[in-house]
């Protein structure tokens, strides 16, 4: 079994290049998502199988001139649930756009495999350059996708996004730029080495965790998530929600987990950016419990799921111990994996409200439960997930995230956990009382199309019963 | 085996999710045929287990905690009272509802919450248990809250408070059990692992142990923690009867027995005293509950009061030492499950069929329904304890339990809500009987057929279990066989 | 000599940074934006004199090269943008 890694890439490219040509769109749609779905499958399934890291050099060049390219458990894992978010959000982009904005479909479709690229291609990079480019990769298509529906509104909250993004790369490069200049080199293990010989990495440290702060959205860097994800269509919002502000998260835990050494200054970072998590817990809980639309309720409720994230830094520096370690992982990658299905369905499903309602208020969507039990199923599994009721990923991922804070007797971390999900449930709740609530006069019987129906339903129902096989999912990360 | 009683019940949870609304006959053939299957497993089972078979499942879940499912005499009397009460009352429920908007819904939750359940009684440690009672929370949730007004919108909130702060409580204890100790298998005895952190960590594990008495608490109604139950009674009668008077809390008194039984084992719990506060705890809401149920004008109230009481017989049961107690405890969770299904549908064809939800309005229902006041009657006597029900049987072993281990202030308790229990649910028998009403008498059968069979049948069944205490098929044997295992020869 | 250029890059990202969160206008932001992108590139190519022989470093070179290409691209889509939003904004006034 092997598997050139490049194709990740170079397939959702070619779905979107091919998805301009009018005619071809839909068999390139087919086509390329298919492909570039059974491809990360594949992907995941080889990381599950190899257990040990896979690195490839694209073209055969070595560093520090080469790209280096690495198939472990977590990337593997992160591919895997890029491609299914991606899957149901194509499903339901197929049904959304046959009945709204009909003249954007062409470019969303073109932005929507760039997306896919990026993602995949962050995922997969292993040296800190390569890294940047994914992730202006990122900013550029994600600023893209905030402007679609392309009202001033929305307009606005891309530009402001879009500045902030490129603001953050920038920062992010003047810290590799950093790290360059006192080792010499950019590729991640090879950095793991010479970083426990001179503390100069050090110095890098304020532009790039200020950088990947900004860009994951974390308080008090927050204030551009809420408009960006909200005003757009509902798609769009998926996707950015779900995933866009995951590989930030992702590479700190790796450079974290993987390339910082044991430094006592290091502690005390970690100590501020898990006060800064939780402080994002609190506040995202909060203000998305006072919202009063479906679109920024979840916007706010992204703040806060990305909180846990940070809140559990502290427990990277402690967990350079091997079982420690895979705790940690484990309840990351199934935070950051329950909380993209769940965030997706419920925009899709806050789209499937907001298309027979025609507005986003809450108090507006009663009833669904009654006339569109698809759309309440999936609101109703995928806010037991944010919330983590059990069965659900989301509670694995808690789960496992008290325990290690146990174990390491930080009990900080624990409680602001618990406290977490209570608030979730705080602003989940309206949306299911809204939904469950009878008022005769005030029920929708437009039909939402299948489509749109099916694929936030399934992507909420994996997202909850995925806890099931969670021992399955995780079996790759230990290797990590 | 043991998974075809979770699936049988999840499977139809999920067909009939993806059945029409309108499509009434595959909806309700699903349902049948899925009881009568898990009622067929149930009774190869009861058979394969006395012969001491032993069926079990697990897969690891995550690393440290396997998604264990194991059948023991403890967990299989839960599952045949659930799944043959589940039976009857899917019945009920098809006649209660027809004609009602989201019977696909209804179906969907009420079907997932039964799936709960049985993960609750096959659970095999606990982390599966905590999984499924969770889980059972979340989907008792919109049939709580199923017609939409604002009173049941109120009550699931309240609901979703209770179980939730609940649930965070067992997360933590869960976490502590399992960070701690390493392990929360379930063993007959206790968990021999656990047993060895107490001498080490006497005072965390009183903590654990109320923690997680609380949490179960919760589910089963202990006193401060009563308050959803009675708001719950706005759902619809099959759901009053069949979670709020059965599956839910019981799920939480069934909790307390693997807490005691198999976790910390009986000796533990008697040597370090663990036993005493839940008992005081659970005395005074014996009385509390009784108390209360005598001032509630309302039907479905009175008798959420009741099931708030008579919880706490099965607690004490189950908490003082002994082996009759703990026999007249699992006993009464049968019996009682029995009589107060039948009450809760009783009252629902009440309601249903005249619109009578008060004591006050039930007057000449006796006339009018003969059949369902006399299983309601029925009932009413088995509750009180009258000689000759079930309900009689089970108060016997708990009255001799507690004389056995000396706690004289139990035995003083189940006197007083005896007569606390005539208090509250004879006046509705003698207002249904003697109560005159204006209404004319309608056509035989007094509602549809479904509603009056199944209270009529467990009406009956008080009866035949008290009359006959000695045949094999009464849950006495299966009860002497759960104390016998947990006890030692 | 090496220095002046260090710190001259210092400088620029100081400037460009009061600027990013000073100014009102998106056009100014934007142009901030490139002035911290030619800040951190000044600073990137001048760690290429870093190394022990008398040959620079290609590396940087390969790598600014690329972040250039980058960030004209980005400033592309960033002036589209600004323009669609002040077309929007006159069209309703």
């Amino acid at each position: 079994m092997s598997l050139d890694l490049g194709y990740l890439v170079a397939f959702p490219i070619l779905g979107g290049l091919l998805s301009l040509i009018g005619r071809l769109r839909l068999y390139a749609v087919f086509v390329f998502g298919l492909l570039s779905c059974f491809l990360s499958f594949y992907a995941f399934l080889l990381s599950l199988k190899h257990g040990k890291p896979l690195y490839q050099w694209v073209g055969g060049w070595i560093p520090p001139l080469g790209i280096g390219l690495r198939l472990d458990g977590l990337s593997g894992f992160f591919l895997m649930f890029t491609a299914v978010v991606f899957v149901g959000v194509g499903v339901y982009s197929l049904g959304f756009f046959k009945s709204a904005y009909k003249e954007r479909e062409e470019f969303f479709w073109f932005f929507f495999f760039f997306l896919w690229a990026g993602l995949n291609a962050f995922f997969l990079s292993e040296d800190l350059f390569n890294l940047y480019v994914s992730l202006e990769v990122l900013s550029l298509t994600a600023g893209v996708l905030v402007a679609l529906p392309g009202h001033k509104k929305a307009v606005r909250a891309s530009l402001n996004y879009l500045l902030l993004s490129l603001f953050a790369s920038l920062l992010y490069l003047f810290g590799v730029a950093i790290i360059y200049a006192s080792y010499g080199s950019l590729s991640m293990h090879m950095l793991a080495k010479s970083f426990s010989e001179g503390g100069e990495f050090l110095y890098s440290l304020l532009p790039l965790i200020v950088s990947l702060s900004i860009k994951s959205a974390l308080f008090p860097f927050h204030f551009w998530l809420p408009p960006a994800h909200s005003s757009t269509i509902a798609p769009a919002s998926a996707l950015l929600s779900s995933l866009v502000v995951k590989p930030p998260a992702y590479l700190l835990l790796r450079v974290w987990i993987e390339v910082f050494p044991k430094d006592k200054s290091l502690e005390y970072v970690s100590w501020v950016l898990g006060l800064l998590g939780a402080l994002a817990i609190f506040f995202g809980s909060y203000y998305a419990i006072r919202q009063k639309t479906i679109k920024m309720l979840l916007a706010y409720s992204t703040v806060a799921q990305m909180g846990y994230l940070f809140l559990i830094v502290p427990l990277y520096y402690k967990a350079q111990y091997a079982e420690m370690r895979t705790t940690v992982i484990e309840g990351f990658t199934m935070q950051a994996f329950s909380h993209a299905l769940a965030k997706a369905s419920m925009f899709l499903a806050s789209g499937n409200a907001i298309y027979v309602s025609k507005r986003d208020d809450i108090s507006y969507m009663p009833g669904f439960a009654h006339s569109h039990p698809f759309t309440f199923f999936a609101l109703f599994f995928s806010g037991a997930t944010l919330v983590g009721l059990p069965l659900s990923g989301g509670f694995f991922a808690k789960f496992l995230l008290i325990k290690a804070s146990f174990e390491v007797s930080m009990l900080f971390q624990g409680v602001v956990l618990l406290l977490g999900s209570l608030l979730a449930a705080l602003y989940v709740y309206p949306i299911w009382r809204e939904s469950l609530s009878f008022q005769p006069e005030k029920i929708y019987h437009l039909p939402i199309p299948r489509l749109m129906e099916v694929s936030a339903f399934a992507l909420g129902f994996v997202a909850f019963s995925s806890g099931l096989v969670a021992g399955f999912l995780l079996q790759a990360l230990s290797g990590v | 085996m043991v998974l075809s009683l979770i699936l049988s019940s999840l499977i139809a949870s999920l067909l009939i999710a993806f059945f029409k609304e309108e499509w009434y006959l595959p909806r309700t053939l699903v349902n049948v045929v899925a009881a009568f299957y898990k009622l067929f497993v149930v009774a190869y089972l009861l058979w394969a287990t006395y012969q001491g078979r032993v069926f079990e499942i697990s897969y690891p879940m995550v690393p440290f905690a396997d998604f264990h499912l194991r059948i023991d005499p403890a967990g299989l009397l839960f599952v045949s009272l659930s799944s043959f009460l589940w039976l009857l009352t899917t019945l009920y429920a098809v006649g209660y509802l027809e004609g009602s908007p989201n019977r696909r819904r209804f179906f969907t939750f009420f079907n997932l919450a039964v799936t709960s359940t049985m993960g609750i009684a096959l659970a095999g440690n606990m982390f599966t248990f905590f999984l499924f009672y969770e889980l059972l929370t979340l989907s008792t949730y919109p049939l709580v809250v199923h017609r939409g007004t604002q009173k049941a919108l109120k009550a699931g909130g309240v609901y979703l408070v209770y179980t939730l702060l609940g649930g965070s409580l067992f997360l933590l204890c869960l976490v502590v059990l399992y960070t701690l100790v390493g392990n929360g298998d379930f063993y007959t005895g206790g968990n021999p692992k656990l047993a060895l952190w107490v001498e080490g960590q006497p005072l965390m594990a009183e903590f654990l142990f109320y923690g997680l008495f609380f949490s179960m608490g919760v589910k089963a109604a202990i006193f401060p923690l009563h308050g959803w139950l009675t708001r719950a009674m706005v759902a619809p009668a099959p759901v009053s009867a069949l979670l709020h008077a059965v599956a839910v809390v019981k799920a939480g008194a069934f909790g307390v027995f693997r807490l005691i039984y198999n976790l910390y084992g009986v000796d533990l719990v008697q040597s370090m005293n663990l036993w005493q506060l839940p008992a005081y705890l659970a005395g005074f809401t014996l009385l509390f509950g009784a108390l209360m149920a005598v001032f509630q004008e309302e039907l479905k109230k009175r008798l959420a009061y009741s099931t708030i009481s008579h919880l706490s017989y099965i607690f004490l049961g189950i908490l003082i030492p002994g082996q009759i107690a703990t026999m007249g405890g699992l006993l009464h969770l049968v019996n009682h499950g029995i009589m107060k299904i039948t009450l809760f549908m009783c009252v629902g064809n009440y309601s249903q069929a005249y619109g009578a939800h008060k004591v006050r309005e039930v007057a000449g229902m006796g006339r009018l329904m003969p059949i369902t006041t006399l299983s309601l009657t029925l009932a009413s006597l088995g509750l009180s304890g009258i000689p000759l029900t079930a309900g009689y049987l089970s108060k016997k072993y708990l009255e001799e339990g507690a004389k056995m281990a000396g706690v004289e202030w139990a035995l003083y308790l189940f006197y007083a809500g005896s007569i606390l229990s005539v208090l509250y649910l004879m006046p509705i028998v003698f207002v249904a009987w003697l109560g005159k009403s204006k209404e004319e008498k309608r056509n035989f059968p007094e509602t549809s057929l479904l509603m009056v069979i199944p209270p009529f049948i467990t009406a009956f069944l008080t009866l035949i279990f008290g009359v006959f205490q000695h045949q094999k098929l009464n849950p006495v044997t299966w009860v002497k066989l759960i104390a016998s295992i947990e006890y030692g020869p | 000599m090496i220095s002046f250029y260090y710190i001259l890059s210092f400088i620029l990202v100081a400037v460009s940074v009061y600027h990013f969160i000073a100014a009102e206008s998106p056009f100014k932001r934007l142009i901030a934006v490139n002035i911290l992108g030619s800040a951190v590139f000044l600073f990137f190519l001048t760690t290429s004199k870093n190394t022990p022989s008398q040959n620079p470093d290609p590396v940087p070179h390969a790598l600014v090269l690329t972040g250039i290409v980058v960030a004209v691209s980005a400033t592309a889509v960033g002036i589209a943008l600004i323009l669609s939003l002040s077309k929007r904004e006159k069209d309703e006034s």
